[in-house]
């Protein structure tokens, strides 16, 4: 055995939670990058979760086929909440798709398909490294065009002033409504990979500090660039874990992590300032 | 090309705009001017779709557009300015020109995501045009500043290249010379005029530069509280009575010869200062003064440095080299709070009023510094010097029209007691009778024993109020002297005042 299975063999689940967690940060950053702060993204890999192992554990159906119908029920919710949430700003938008998640917390709670509150157990083990992995450059590739295209620019046009994204022509509901739509297919997707290498999924993967957790990971790396989230969410993943032998101050140390970084790289770790030189601001 | 066909717009119960007819046709440059206001950028919202008419019909190249979204109206070739600025700020001007083309790109997000050689050869073009652009408006060699860190008046042009890349057939201007000093202001007509020969384009324009009106325009439409008072051409409109009451007022600023003042002892010396942002100095080796009574002007080209030196002065912008002193003592490097404390009152560009809060918030906030117990009367005696703010005294600031907030911001500045006024750009932005008013109260104020140091992008104005003047070029004093001989030198004549 080579050294390096045998390190992924030991490791094999934090390694496939940072993939996981670096796809989530880019479900919240796809939002963050036409400016709107929604914290929906839990619930929405909850429903893509859900979706999958319902479909792989009852119906046997294969895991792309799973994944998919996941990723396009998330899709299609997130595009749901996103027509309304349009009229909303800022912090109101923020407590709407919270709001959004209690409720898809409450639901898989008292369904009976979604387990109640012990949850699906026993979903087959069909996730691999790879699956992950590639999902994960894959959705890198992706974003690493998106920021050179007009689309890209144009949700960073609605982002820093919306009337004059509207002024250049920008059809700014259109490109909010597919940013939602964008972000639930990436948590939805994500979801479904988690849950087959979990094995189970319950309904506190809807919770609010999920949803503050993806958060967390997209202002902990950045969110000038799509690398800023997925070093975040790698680094913040595996992190805790790394920490362990700090025992009961772990989650101390979590805490003080976050402090120093959001006083002392306001921008997230992976801050343009870093790399692009400092501009004269007058 | 564009018609407004009885347009009202009411606000709740105030009504904006008042039943206001008119016409542009195709190759036609109208102006649009009127007192703060009286509605002209609201009559603009409802041309591109940002606000709703409450009655009347707009068309535009025989369509009804009433009621349309802003992005379908830029569709169908509509593009403006803003009064305020509305740039990307973050983005660099390359990006903001980009962004203009959006409207006239079609490549959809799979073709861009697998790099499709239709979306390659798109963003070629796109990046060509909007070089182009940048270039024509003269920021070519600026093309990859961050837009927020740019001048002025270099935002404002930037503000132009990006509307002309959506491809209008007409352009909407609103007040693209505000900020702009004289030669700047004669680049900007000329590249009006250039516009409609060279891209036959329509423009319409709201402007309180007389010179760009009066030198630009086919026709002008003249609003006062929401109506059309007068139209016609600029000679018929300069003429009308009824204009000159509402918005040029009577004097031309400066008829009332000031008795000019030699320096006193010095308030405000710099010596040798060097200031700036990040590791870029903006003023370099820079000495002035300002004695007792005086009015000093400071003038130069948008970019200058005139903002950062007020800045410096106030202890916004730390100071890298050389000496501050206010009344002999040293407060290069005393926090801003305590150098208002001191009596340096500085009313800033743009005028940033606490938008939030009520007239007599904004004036209590002033005298934040003072610990003595005059300042209720110091309220009621700025109440009564500024009737406006009297009238005013519970609506909130951001309300308030430009000229107002102006009031407000120069009364703020004074509730601190101020030693030294300093002020920036008192003129930005505001119609001619207001501008007069403006400075009739500067000229009060110093008449009561307060120094000024004034930043000012009309030059003659500026040098006809007052006494002593220092001309700043790229972070330099290059000239100095009395600000009458200033005004007849040849080389200031030819720099700023055109």
């Amino acid at each position: 055995m080579t050294p390096l299975l045998s390190f992924y063999n030991a490791y094999s689940t934090l390694i496939l939670f940072s993939g996981v967690a670096a796809l989530l940060a880019l479900s919240i950053y796809v939002t963050l990058m036409a400016g709107q702060l929604s914290l929906g993204n839990a619930a929405l890999a909850a429903i893509g979760g859900y979706a999958a192992a319902i479909l792989t554990r009852n119906f046997h159906a294969p895991l792309w086929a799973a994944l998919l119908s996941g990723a396009g029920l998330a899709t299609a919710v997130a595009t749901i909440i996103g027509i309304p949430s349009l009229r909303l700003r800022g912090v109101y938008l923020a407590i709407a798709t919270l709001a959004f998640g209690e409720v898809v917390r409450v639901i898989a709670l008292n369904l009976t398909i979604t387990g109640g509150a012990l949850g699906l157990v026993g979903i087959p083990p069909l996730v691999t490294f790879w699956h992950v992995y590639g999902t994960l450059v894959l959705a890198a590739f992706f974003f690493y065009r998106l920021e050179r295209s007009r689309v890209g620019r144009a949700f960073a046009a609605i982002r820093e002033d919306e009337t004059a994204a509207q002024a250049m022509g920008i059809r700014v509901t259109y490109y909010k409504v597919l940013a939602f739509a964008i972000a639930g297919f990436l948590a939805g997707l994500s979801g479904g990979l988690s849950v087959h290498f979990t094995y189970i999924i319950n309904p506190s993967q809807a919770s609010f500090s999920e949803a503050v957790n993806i958060l967390t990971y997209a202002i902990f790396g950045g969110t000038a660039t799509f690398l800023g989230p997925i070093v975040g969410g790698i680094v913040l993943t595996v992190l805790p874990e790394s920490l362990r032998f700090l025992r009961e101050y772990r989650l101390l140390m979590n805490g003080a992590t976050l402090v120093l970084v959001t006083i002392y790289l306001p921008h997230g770790v992976l801050s343009p300032r870093l790399w692009r030189g400092r501009h004269a601001r007058v | 090309m564009l018609e407004c066909d009885h347009v009202s717009v009411a606000f709740g119960g105030l009504v904006a705009v008042d039943d206001v007819s008119f016409a542009v046709a195709e190759g036609e440059i109208v102006g649009l001017i009127g007192p703060n206001g009286a509605g002209k950028t609201t009559l603009f919202n409802v041309i591109t779709g940002f606000l709703r008419a409450t009655s009347g019909r707009v068309r535009f190249r025989g369509d009804a557009i009433g009621g349309e979204r802003p992005d379908r109206i830029t569709a169908r070739g509509i593009a403006r300015t803003f009064q305020n600025i509305r740039l990307f700020r973050e983005m660099t001007a390359l990006e903001n020109v980009v962004i203009g083309r959006h409207i006239r790109t079609r490549a959809t997000l799979l073709e861009a995501v697998l790099a499709a050689p239709a979306h390659r050869m798109e963003e070629a073009r796109v990046r060509l045009r909007a070089r182009e652009l940048l270039d024509l408006v003269g920021l070519g060699p600026r093309a990859h500043d961050p837009a927020g860190s740019l001048p002025y008046g270099d935002q404002r042009r930037l503000e132009i290249a990006r509307a002309l890349a959506t491809e209008p057939r007409l352009l909407l201007l609103d007040e693209p010379a505000a900020g702009m000093n004289p030669a700047e202001t004669r680049a900007l007509t000329a590249l009006i005029g250039s516009l409609r020969r060279d891209a036959g384009l329509t423009i319409l324009l709201i402007e309180h530069d007389m010179k760009v009106v009066m030198g630009v325009c086919d026709r002008i439409a003249v609003l006062n509280f929401g109506r059309k008072i007068a139209e016609g051409t600029p000679l018929e409109v300069r003429a009308d009575t009824a204009v000159v009451e509402a918005y040029l007022g009577g004097r031309t600023a400066g008829a009332h010869p000031r008795r000019r003042v030699a320096a006193g002892a010095d308030v405000l010396a710099l010596d040798d200062v060097s200031a700036g942002y990040g590791p870029v100095d903006v003023l370099h080796r820079v000495s002035l003064r300002v004695g007792e009574g005086q009015i000093v002007a400071l003038i130069g080209a948008n970019g200058a440095g005139k903002t950062t030196l007020l800045r410096t002065v106030s202890g916004l912008v730390p100071s890298r080299r050389g000496c501050i002193r206010f009344h002999g003592a040293p407060i290069e490097r005393v926090r801003p709070d305590r150098i208002v404390g001191r009596g340096v009152a500085h009313v800033p560009e743009g005028r940033q009023v606490l938008a939030r809060m009520t007239v007599l918030e904004n004036l209590r906030a002033g005298a934040y510094a003072r610990r003595d117990r005059e300042v209720e009367d110091d309220l009621a005696s700025m109440l009564e010097r500024f009737p406006v703010l009297r009238e005013r005294q519970r609506q909130i600031a951001g309300t308030l029209s430009g000229g107002e907030q102006q009031m407000l911001a120069i009364a703020r500045g004074l509730m601190s007691r101020p030693r030294l006024l300093m002020l920036d750009e008192p003129s930005l932005g505001l119609a001619p009778i207001v501008v007069e008013r403006i400075f009739g109260i500067i000229q009060e104020l110093n008449a009561r024993g307060v120094p000024i140091l004034l930043v000012e992008q009309n030059a003659h104005l500026a040098l006809e109020t007052a006494d002593w003047a220092y001309v700043l070029e790229t972070g330099r004093i290059v000239k100095q002297g009395e600000a009458d001989r200033l005004l007849g030198d040849e080389s200031v004549r030819r720099a700023y005042l055109g």
